[in-house]
């Protein structure tokens, strides 16, 4: 039923392919102890899943890559501060700052997917404006406001004078105190076990996915077997791992890298509900109007308000993934932290191979884990190849910047070749659909 | 009873009445078809049956539409649905990167329950149940014998198999009474064609009523039981189909009165061939042209008309290579380049689009700068030296436009006011004005007359004649028949994409029609 | 009479009304508050010069049909190209080295502007349809990967290179060169009397202020930029030229209805590669004035949002992001620069809180584009 062309793969994953040579080119340049390396991609895999995982709702409804989760972010910092001025610590600290983030970001997103139905067509370029100029009104609220107009209680916050927040907050010391690590430090494990246990599900999950396939289609799909074999094998690998000492000394050393079990837990389970979302009337509704807004119209769906609650769950998806950031990294840059986070996300997100109308959860894991480690990785290259570490620094922005571009400029051109093929076609089917699917093969 | 009855409808769009008095039922069990040129007023009569909001926000229409003997006021293509009348579309409405079962059942998925949707009560957040949805897809092709597995993407399915997921999809709607068909095989290859009557047949078979929008005559007789035939808003006559034939079809369709203008000079049958035409392909979307041979005589007009997609407007557009075009054209004994529009202007073709707006005119520019534009691309007119700088010359340019304005007749605030506050009219004579400042030999207008008051229309097309009279060659695309008539020297049937037969003006009703429906070289014999 | 008032304060002329009417309010409040105002307007003034061209690279863009060029800093690290090289080769020693040095900074400008702009319209050219957010990105990649380049290009001049390490300095000052050159040129000095008890504020040449909180009583000197602004008018002139030109109509036309033009054989593609190298250059081109004017060159992340300025002055001014005209420029990039000058001081008076000249220029900048993009995307095709 599938015909696999390999030129059509090459080009179709073009994107996850340079980045995967990179990354693998980063890592044998770089020479680094490979328990480092996981150590550091562990934790960042922590920090920016989530928050990437936030960004495939609003994909699938066709509103494009949403550098909007900057706004959520805001709403996620603001949840933050305000939990630090309270005093309040640990997962208590956590909770709340979770709640107050989840109204905030509510009423900000349905402002986003209202101003994206008007720009309709320009979502992109609109929520990357927007994000640029929601940081000018935090700036205006957390320089000039705070603490003039908004009361704070904790005068530590303040920068000394009485105005505006601290450039950095600090969120505890990661032992009780804020909440810095109040989920990390909940449960722990060394990582060939922690792995043995995440593969073995994952394992799982293709079998129950791969024994339910007879019941949907009709006959089982042998296309899964794959996936299982090689998570079956991981579990094997990983478990030897944990109870022998069959591997070299330098690889037995990973198991000094602890994994946060209750956060990467959460990944896992946000990444179901994203599944799982996809798969009810809402996240078929979400198809519908991403693939073509007129036909979900004509169909009775309403465009509008789909896009909106698109905007709205990923807008608090991003609140959410930004205070989970947060609690691992323990600082909070007042002016910064958010910044950036729609641009490294976009980028994570399009290296697992995603592209501007199609993404899956399987794409942001893979994504977060080849961005971040390409990111970890590159000013080692740098100081490697060029003796400069300061190469390693305009490195990463261009893997960013250039992830980015070259998606866009990718998908665009598709489209546009799509389009004069069909009108270069010498004759007939006129009323061939005219919206177009470019995946129909890569599934 | 008759499953619907549409009885006494009319309806006027700012007082352009638009149908008079239209009676139209359909029994249960009987493809009833519906047959007309375009503008004939069926598309409004299904607009009113759907509940469009184009009915509704226009002030609504008169008369009664009654549903299995109820009268029913319909007011959004959702009830229309809820009442159970439904719609396979010309256009396909059908999400090509979703399954045939998903785009069966779209909007109206079977779900089941799940922890969220059992808490929150929203039927949103029920799980699709993939399993039931592909069921009921597979119920509703095998009904129509089709084969093909319902977990398919659209987009890979041959136009044939489209058609039939859009039935599939009315089909799997509970209570279908009526279904329309709007122009179903007009993409369709002949024996796609008969497959597609064949399921009608077999739906009208199980009590449906179908509703048959078609311009084929032949097809007609085929597989309907009844033909109601509109004629400019009006309806002419209701049939049954075995009492009639195509010919008599074919009449009732175009017949009206023609006013043939006067003409000063007839041009002789063996006048010099400006330019001719062989082989032409012309892939325009929706208007396609398969291979036309033509010759155009130097000074007649020439009228090219037919039904609406069926290629004749992609001819000019191929002429003037808008659109990628093959085949060979010799003008003026030279060969024209072709899919270069540049050098068939500078060979003295002008072109009046049948897009006015869209193509026809810069609408956010002055009535001047539209008229003087092309020339100065083409010809280098209504330029001027400035130093070392060509500018362009803003005195030459008003005053040709001023003269313009007077020959044409063009109603507007001075030359300088943006031509898209123009009214069509004044817009058309723009359009024309900056064809005739190329001075052409040759002139291609389609559609010169499409939505523009009846005023307007005879000066444009006395305008037509006379710069015919002064020698100008033209080539009239119309779907107005009667206007080809009364100018024309000669009328060319376009048919899917090729020459059906060429007519002159005085020839009869019955002829045109049966060439419009492409049946002439059936019923007549061979062509002319 | 009314109806032309509410015309002057709808659809694109919104953001120029509301700029208008705020402006005139800051300088209520400025003046209440005791400001120079001369100065204010003096300082405008050398900033509208500073960002003219800037602002006039929008207008070929837009009438081409590709939109704002977001893609602007692409022309400006073209223009900084030119300007490394004029520095390198021109010696100060040489014979009116500044001018010298000016000239050739601009022909440089010229060759990358129109190298870089060529292969950007190409781009562009494939991607119709979506051109400001793929603009961005290229844009954006660009800068990025010249960060590099501006730490391995072999420039030898030790004015512009960092004397450990390697690699081009991050700001490096032109007062040695042209800095300065076009705003002393012609240019002439007011004098305000300025008798204030409080906060006071002075302005270098540059732009830049000293706050000076003794209150001093003094006269403040202010410098009408007469050769910068000259220069702008100059290529206000050239572009406006152009535009009425035969090549300049067809570009004109292709932006206004593409198919159109194509119907009236014109080269769309052509126009519209045209239309790109042309912004391209003209923002190579402003940036050298806008660093003589400045005093500095500023390499690396810099250029990297100067579009959203240019942009956003061109929307104030009353274009749109499908129509623009030489007038909007004009004002657009007056109103918009004097906007930042004013508020400056006076949100200083108001809120003294460190950084809140950037939440100003950032609201009103992005606040702007966005109010255009809404107008744009407006079109409902559900």
């Amino acid at each position: 039923m599938r015909n696999f062309s390999l030129k059509r793969f090459f080009i179709d994953n073009i994107v996850t392919i340079i980045f995967l040579t990179l990354t693998i080119a980063g890592i044998l340049i770089a020479q680094q102890p490979i328990h480092i390396l996981v150590n550091d991609i562990v934790r960042r895999f922590a920090r920016n899943t989530f928050l990437v995982l936030a960004l495939i709702i609003p994909v699938l409804a066709g509103m494009g890559l949403n550098f909007g989760i900057v706004v959520g972010a805001m709403a996620a910092q603001a949840a933050v501060i305000f939990v630090a001025d309270m005093g309040w610590n640990g997962l208590f600290g956590l909770s709340m700052a979770i709640l107050i983030s989840i109204p905030i970001s509510i009423i900000l997103g349905w402002m986003i997917g209202k101003l994206l139905n008007k720009t309709r067509g320009l979502e992109m370029i609109t929520s990357l404006l927007l994000s640029l100029f929601a940081q000018g009104v935090w700036l205006l609220i957390y320089l000039a406001l705070m603490g003039r107009f908004i009361p704070i209680r904790t005068k530590e916050l303040l920068i000394p004078g009485g105005i505006g927040i601290r450039n950095t907050v600090n969120l505890g010391d990661g032992m009780g105190t804020g909440i810095k690590y109040s989920l990390a430090n909940l449960s722990q494990m060394p990582f060939f076990l922690a792995m043995t246990v995440f593969l073995g599900i994952l394992s799982l999950i293709y079998l129950v996915r791969y024994l339910r396939s007879k019941q949907i289609k009709g006959q089982r799909d042998k296309w899964l077997l794959i996936p299982l074999a090689v998570s079956l094998l991981g579990t094997l690998i990983m478990f030897l791992g944990h109870s022998t000492m069959l591997y070299p000394a330098s690889i037995l050393r990973l198991n000094e890298v602890d994994i946060p079990m209750v956060t990467y837990g959460l990944i896992i389970l946000v990444g179901l509900f994203v599944n799982w979302l996809i798969n009810t009337k809402l996240g078929q509704d979400f198809r519908s109007v991403g693939q073509s807004q007129s036909i979900a119209a004509v169909s009775g769906i309403n465009v509008d308000r789909t896009r909106i609650i698109a905007m709205i769950t990923s807008t608090v998806m991003a609140a959410m993934g930004h205070i989970f950031l947060l609690e691992n990294l323990g600082v909070l840059n007042t002016y910064g932290s958010h910044v950036s986070i729609g641009l490294y996300s976009v980028a994570a997100l399009l290296v697992g191979g995603a592209t501007v109308n199609r993404a899956t959860v399987g794409q942001a894991f893979l994504g977060v884990l080849l961005f971040h480690t390409l990111f970890y990785i590159a000013p080692f290259a740098g100081k490697v190849l060029l003796n400069d570490a300061q190469n390693g620094e305009y490195f990463r922005n261009i893997v960013a910047y250039g992830a980015i571009g070259l998606s866009l400029v990718l998908y665009a051109w598709k489209q546009a070749n799509h389009a004069h093929n069909k009108a270069m076609r010498p004759e007939g089917d006129d009323a061939a659909p005219a919206t177009i699917d470019l995946s129909a093969d890569t599934e | 009873m008759n499953v619907l009855e549409m009885k006494d409808i009319s309806k006027d769009y700012f007082g352009n009445r638009v149908l008079k008095n239209v009676n139209l039922s359909v029994k249960p069990g009987e493809i009833h078809a519906l047959l007309g040129e375009n503008g004939a007023g069926k598309s409004t009569l299904m607009n009113i049956l759907f509940g469009m909001s184009v009915i509704q926000t226009t002030g609504g229409f008169e008369g009664e539409v009654s549903i299995n003997g109820q009268p029913t006021n319909i007011v959004s293509p959702h009830q229309a649905m809820d009442e159970g009348i439904g719609m396979v579309h010309q256009e396909f409405m059908l999400i090509p990167g979703f399954t045939i079962s998903e785009n069966v059942k779209l909007n109206r998925e079977l779900t089941k329950h799940n922890l969220v949707s059992a808490v929150t009560r929203n039927p949103r957040m029920e799980t699709i149940d993939i399993a039931r949805n592909a069921k009921d897809a597979r119920a509703a092709l095998d009904k129509l014998d089709i084969g093909i597995d319902e977990y398919t993407r659209v987009s890979g399915l041959p136009v044939g198999y489209m058609q039939f997921v859009e039935i599939a999809r009315e089909i799997d709607k509970t209570g279908l009474k009526v279904l329309v068909f709007d122009e179903p095989t007009a993409v369709l290859t002949e024996s796609e064609a008969l497959n597609l009557m064949d399921a009608m047949k077999k739906l009208a078979n199980e009590g449906i009523g179908i509703l048959f929008i078609t311009h084929r005559l032949d097809e007609v007789i085929y597989c309907a039981d009844r033909v109601t035939i509109l004629r400019d808003g009006e309806w002419v006559a209701t049939k049954e189909t075995d009492d009639t034939n195509v010919v008599e079809l074919a009449e009732l369709m175009v017949g009206r009165k023609v006013e043939i203008l006067p003409k000063d000079k007839k041009v002789a049958e063996d006048a010099d061939i400006i330019m001719s035409i062989s082989d032409l392909h012309v892939n325009m979307p929706g208007e396609t042209v398969k291979g036309v041979d033509l010759e155009i005589r130097k000074g007649e007009i020439l009228g090219i008309g037919g039904l609406a997609g069926q290629g004749k407007i992609g001819i000019a557009n191929g002429i003037m290579g808008l659109y990628p075009t093959t085949g060979s054209i010799t003008y003026k004994g030279k060969t024209l380049k072709l899919n270069d529009t540049k050098s068939t202007l500078d060979s003295g073709i002008a072109f009046v689009s049948e897009d006015r707006r869209g193509i026809g005119l810069l609408l956010d520019s002055s009535i001047e700068d539209n008229i003087a534009i092309t020339s100065m691309q083409v010809k280098g007119q209504f330029l001027k030296k400035a130093g070392p700088f060509t500018l362009r010359d803003k005195e030459a340019i008003r005053e040709h436009a001023n003269q313009m304005i007077e020959e044409f007749d063009i109603r507007c605030l001075g030359p300088n006011q943006f031509s898209k506050r123009l009214s069509g009219g004044n817009q058309q004579k723009v359009c024309l004005a900056r064809a005739v400042t190329l001075a052409p030999d040759l002139l291609l207008v389609s559609e010169p007359t499409r939505g523009i008051d009846i005023g307007a229309k005879k000066l444009v097309l006395d305008n037509l004649i006379k710069l015919n009279e002064e020698g100008m060659t033209i080539i009239m695309t119309s779907s107005e028949l009667a206007e080809l008539r009364s100018i024309s020297d000669r009328i060319v049937i376009v048919n899917e994409g090729k020459v059906e037969g060429i007519l002159h003006p005085e020839d009869s009703d019955a002829d045109f029609g049966l060439m419009m429906a492409g049946t002439y070289n059936k019923v007549r014999g061979g062509a002319k | 009479m009314i109806d032309k008032i509410k015309s002057l304060a709808q659809g694109d002329n919104l953001p120029r009304f509301v700029i208008t009417v705020f402006l005139l309010l800051l300088f209520v409040i400025a003046a209440i508050l005791k400001q120079p105002i001369g100065v204010l307007l003096g300082d405008s003034l050398v900033r509208y010069g500073m960002n003219g061209i800037l602002v006039l690279a929008m207008v070929p863009a837009i009438q081409a049909g590709t939109g704002p060029n977001f893609g602007l800093p692409i022309g400006i690290v073209g223009g900084l190209l030119g300007m490394l090289i004029s520095m390198e080769f021109v010696p100060q020693t040489m014979f009116m080295h500044q001018w010298v040095g000016l000239i050739v900074a601009i022909i440089g400008a010229i060759f990358f502007g129109a190298v870089f702009g060529w292969l950007y319209g190409q781009l562009l050219n494939r991607v119709k349809g979506s051109e400001m957010v793929i603009a961005t990105y290229t844009a954006f990649s660009f800068v990025a990967l010249m960060c590099i380049a501006w730490l391995v290009l072999p420039f030898k001049n030790r004015a512009m290179i960092w004397p450990i390490g390697k690699g081009l300095k991050n700001t490096i000052t032109m007062e040695n060169t042209y800095g300065g050159l076009l705003n002393d040129f012609l240019s002439f000095k007011l004098v305000e009397n300025h008798a204030t008890g409080s906060h006071m504020f002075l302005f270098n040449k540059t732009g830049q202020y000293i706050t000076d909180t003794y209150g001093i009583e003094s006269a403040i000197k202010f410098q009408i930029p007469t050769g910068m602004i000259l220069f702008f008018l100059l290529f206000c002139y050239l572009v406006y030229l152009f535009i009425n030109s035969r090549t300049g109509v067809a570009m004109r036309a292709v932006g206004d209805n593409p198919k159109f033009a194509e119907s009236s054989g014109i080269n769309v593609n052509r126009s519209r590669l045209l239309g790109v190298i042309l912004s391209t250059v003209l923002g190579a081109i402003g940036i050298i004035i806008y660093s003589q004017g400045f005093g500095y060159m500023q390499l690396y992340n810099a250029p990297q949002t100067m579009a959203f300025g240019a942009v956003a002055a061109i929307l104030i001014g009353g274009a749109s992001a499908q129509k623009a005209k030489i007038s909007h420029v004009l004002i657009g990039a007056f109103l918009f620069n004097s906007l930042l000058v004013v508020s400056l001081p006076v949100a200083n008076e108001l809120v003294p809180a460190g950084g809140l000249s950037d939440v100003f220029r950032v609201i009103t900048t992005y606040g702007v584009i966005l109010y255009a993009l809404a107008k744009v995307g407006g079109k409902t095709n559900a």
